[in-house]
């Protein structure tokens, strides 16, 4: 938690804006957190999920290439209206593996498919570059050294248990 | 005769914190960390989420996929998941979209120190103004980065 100063007039306009906000320690967060456990070993939300994802990278692909759903269309040989359904999340068209690859392959990428034990989570390490002597560096051994550590002293420690959600704010 | 006394101390103190999302994993926030921020022990963000989970199921979870996709992802593209505010003065305000739904979660990024997405406030399609919300979700960044030394 930080306290910040702000002017009179920010602090006036807060205090309208969140007067009728509950305060965050009476909503019932352990039913919001349980109910997204819930969801995440539900099925359709998950099936639903990924093709959320899976739409969210046609797109990005497609601007990473500079083409529009037209010339994808017409690249992968099948209508424009189809290709529609697909990336408007359309509930009558299931996607079988053989389009997710077809699709992606048109679009200059791989498909890998994970299917991680639920018990394992992923951890991140980020690699930032850093300025050295004013000139941008690619990130590398070096600059990931220190999460590589991290990430190898984390490794070696027992697997966290799975607690119930506790109110708890980040840093 | 006595002088009034001006208020030499214009300036008030608030708490800024920034909230975990409950049951939100951080398997699908391996590249941005998703949080909602609170101001003075209140988040806009958070008790609109739990608004919509106790009463619209279907909204909820529509908003709840595109975090954990935007929680993976660099960048959106997609605009029926999420979009700019298209009003210039709101500068680089965005809302996570309930697709063909109503609910929409108003955020901002903050890439500086880490990659959070600080979700800010809440727009239910079809009540209110969009762009009052959008402006609120500025007014909100501009408080979180002028007492953060930063740039809005």
């Amino acid at each position: 938690m930080k306290t910040v100063t702000v002017s009179r007039e920010d602090a006036h306009w807060l205090d309208e804006l969140l007067k009728d906000v509950p305060l965050t320690q009476d909503l019932d967060l352990e039913a919001l957190a349980e109910a997204g456990r819930v969801l995440d070993q539900d099925p359709e939300y998950v099936a639903d999920y990924l093709k959320g994802l899976f739409v969210s990278e046609i797109y990005n692909a497609m601007d990473e290439q500079g083409i529009n759903a037209n010339q994808l269309a017409q690249r992968w040989g099948k209508s424009r209206q189809y290709l529609s359904k697909i990336l408007n999340e359309d509930r009558r068209v299931n996607f079988t593996i053989d389009t997710i690859v077809d699709l992606m392959m048109q679009l200059d990428r791989r498909v890998e498919l994970h299917f991680p034990h639920k018990r394992q989570h992923t951890a991140v390490i980020r690699c930032v570059r850093k300025p050295v002597k004013n000139v941008w560096e690619s990130p590398s051994a070096r600059t990931c050294a220190e999460s590589v550590s991290n990430f190898n002293l984390m490794a070696h420690q027992p697997a966290p248990e799975i607690a119930p959600y506790e109110y708890n704010p980040a840093a | 005769m006595a002088k009034e006394r001006k208020n030499v101390n214009p300036k008030v103190d608030i708490k800024i914190k920034l909230l975990n999302i409950p049951g939100l994993d951080n398997d699908c926030q391996s590249h941005w960390k998703i949080r909602a921020l609170e101001i003075n022990g209140r988040s806009l963000a958070l008790a609109a989420l739990k608004r919509w989970q106790a009463r619209h199921q279907a909204e909820w979870k529509k908003i709840r996929k595109v975090m954990q996709i935007h929680g993976t992802q660099e960048e959106i593209k997609d605009g029926k998941k999420v979009k700019k505010s298209s009003n210039p003065d709101h500068g680089e305000v965005y809302e996570m979209r309930a697709d063909k739904g109503h609910a929409r979660l108003m955020f901002f990024y903050d890439s500086a120190e880490d990659s959070i997405i600080v979700c800010a406030n809440s727009h239910w399609k079809g009540k209110g103004s969009q762009d009052a919300d959008f402006a609120t979700c500025k007014r909100l960044k501009d408080i979180y980065f002028n007492n953060k030394g930063e740039k809005p």
